[in-house]
């Protein structure tokens, strides 16, 4: 987890953008190219980035979830309409020759992450999906913002699942005596 | 010299025990010495309807083998009961709750439905067909509880269907254990049901049947498993059976093998419980 100290003020999305641009070069190590493609009517990828593999098309979520997903695939439509732009704006920044020989990866930044969305996001996308949590402390003039890089393991699972009683309730198999360590052992086992 | 048997039958031998009056249970079958009785619970821990859908197909492909069938039906009900499932094919009633599927050619099915309360008549169902010289299958549509075969003074095997998602499979265990508590000596097959593919159902069966070896000390025997397949969608949704409908479909050819090798295991072990009670 990054704890971000720099003195901000939360008004607005832009400055989010720009704190996670921040973010994703100090922290992360990547080449910010841009902020707010697309203009401010459009706005349609918050920030893309890049290291020597992949290129990042990023949306900074400050609502539900479902509108970061909604925005997510549109920046990634965007982007494949414009490639050619975009490569001609960019390219020459990266020091690569060409940006289409990167990998396009999605990541989003959202403060609410839905349990089990990240196996979910790798079922139906191909493109791989990074997602981070943030959370704000603080107050709008003094905030401090956190900001984890959520995977597969430290995302949430259901809690119902690790809930043994909870198990037993929703199969009616209270009869049948399973212990409580024979069915976490079981759901261990047959965890994806 | 005695005259040798035709290779096959000939008009006057169909005319005779197919179409005349002659009641297809006095043909002079199989008699045999060993006649065993087999009952086997066959629960779907997903749906009702599936599970009186595979019992109906299972029933008439034991009967295709030429095997005497019964039906237990505890879960008859309306729209979701074995002989709701038979659709397209003659069902007679006869008497109160019993009700017989006529084969052409081959032995009946006949299919009881005990109102609450006559559950303890299923062991006079197995007593009856012990006391006959003719292997039988008693396949008994049971509800939750398994309760049905617990009195019935034979150890009954137990074909479980589950689908492969973590809960299904939990319950499938829950059931075993269940099982194995009730009985100490019995067989349980395990058929997965609407898997994406069949490696993935092999490698499940695997780490299920290794689990219950480690917890449990008994050996699962897997039958096969059945992928989403449209037409047997449309023949749940139709309830008439899928193995004896015209169109060929996985699903079809998948309730033929299955019968095959669960009646290949029966043998064997039957075979080898002979050996070892001669010796």
């Amino acid at each position: 987890m990054t704890r971000i100290l720099k003195p901000l003020i939360l008004s607005t999305h832009e400055r989010l953008i720009e704190i996670f641009s921040d973010f994703l070069t100090n922290e992360k190590g990547l080449n910010v190219l841009g902020q707010g493609l697309g203009g401010k009517q459009i706005n349609a990828i918050d920030i893309l980035a890049t290291d020597k593999d992949k290129l990042y098309i990023t949306t900074v979520n400050t609502s539900d979830f479902r509108d970061a997903v909604f925005r997510s695939i549109l920046s990634y439509g965007w982007y494949k309409e414009n490639k050619d732009l975009i490569e001609r704006l960019f390219a020459s920044f990266t020091g690569l020759d060409k940006l289409s020989g990167l990998e396009p990866n999605l990541a989003i930044f959202s403060a609410t992450i839905p349990v089990d969305i990240y196996s979910t996001l790798k079922e139906l996308f191909s493109v791989p999906v990074q997602i981070y949590r943030y959370t704000l402390f603080g107050t709008e003039t003094s905030p401090e913002i956190f900001v984890e890089e959520m995977d597969s393991k430290t995302l949430p699972t259901k809690p119902n699942e690790l809930d043994t009683d909870m198990v037993k309730k929703e199969l009616g198999i209270k009869a049948y005596a399973l212990t409580d360590e024979e069915i976490k052992e079981f759901l261990e086992i047959f965890r994806e | 010299m005695p005259k040798k048997p035709d290779a096959s039958r000939g008009i006057e031998e169909v005319s005779r025990y197919f179409l005349s009056g002659v009641r297809r249970e006095n043909i002079p079958g199989k008699s045999m010495s060993n006649a065993k009785t087999y009952t086997l619970s066959i629960c779907h821990l997903n749906s009702s309807i599936r599970q009186a859908f595979f019992i109906a197909n299972i029933a008439l492909e034991l009967s295709r083998h030429r095997h005497k069938t019964y039906v237990w039906d505890c879960k008859d009900q309306p729209d979701i009961g074995t002989r709701h499932m038979m659709s397209g094919l003659p069902v007679s009633k006869e008497g109160n709750s019993e009700y017989i599927v006529q084969l052409y050619g081959l032995p009946d099915i006949r299919i009881y439905t005990p109102g609450q309360g006559q559950k303890v008549l299923m062991k006079t169902l197995v007593d009856t067909c012990n006391a006959s010289n003719r292997d039988c299958f008693v396949l008994v549509n049971d509800d939750e509880t398994l309760e049905s075969t617990h009195n019935i003074g034979a150890h009954p095997g137990y074909i479980l269907i589950t689908q492969i998602h973590r809960m299904s499979l939990i319950k499938c265990y829950a059931y075993i254990k269940s099982i194995l508590g009730i009985h100490e000596k019995t067989n349980i097959f395990i058929v997965f049901d609407e898997v994406r593919e069949e490696g993935l159902a092999h490698k499940t069966f695997v780490k299920l049947s290794r689990f219950v070896d480690r917890k449990l000390s008994f050996p699962l025997v897997y039958l096969g498993c059945f992928k989403q397949d449209d037409h047997m969608t449309q023949c749940i949704e139709d309830r008439s059976p899928i193995v004896t409908s015209n169109d060929s479909s996985t699903a079809k050819g998948k309730f033929v093998f299955i019968v095959k090798r669960f009646l290949d295991i029966t043998k064997t072990n039957t075979e080898a419980d002979d050996e070892q009670m001669a010796r």
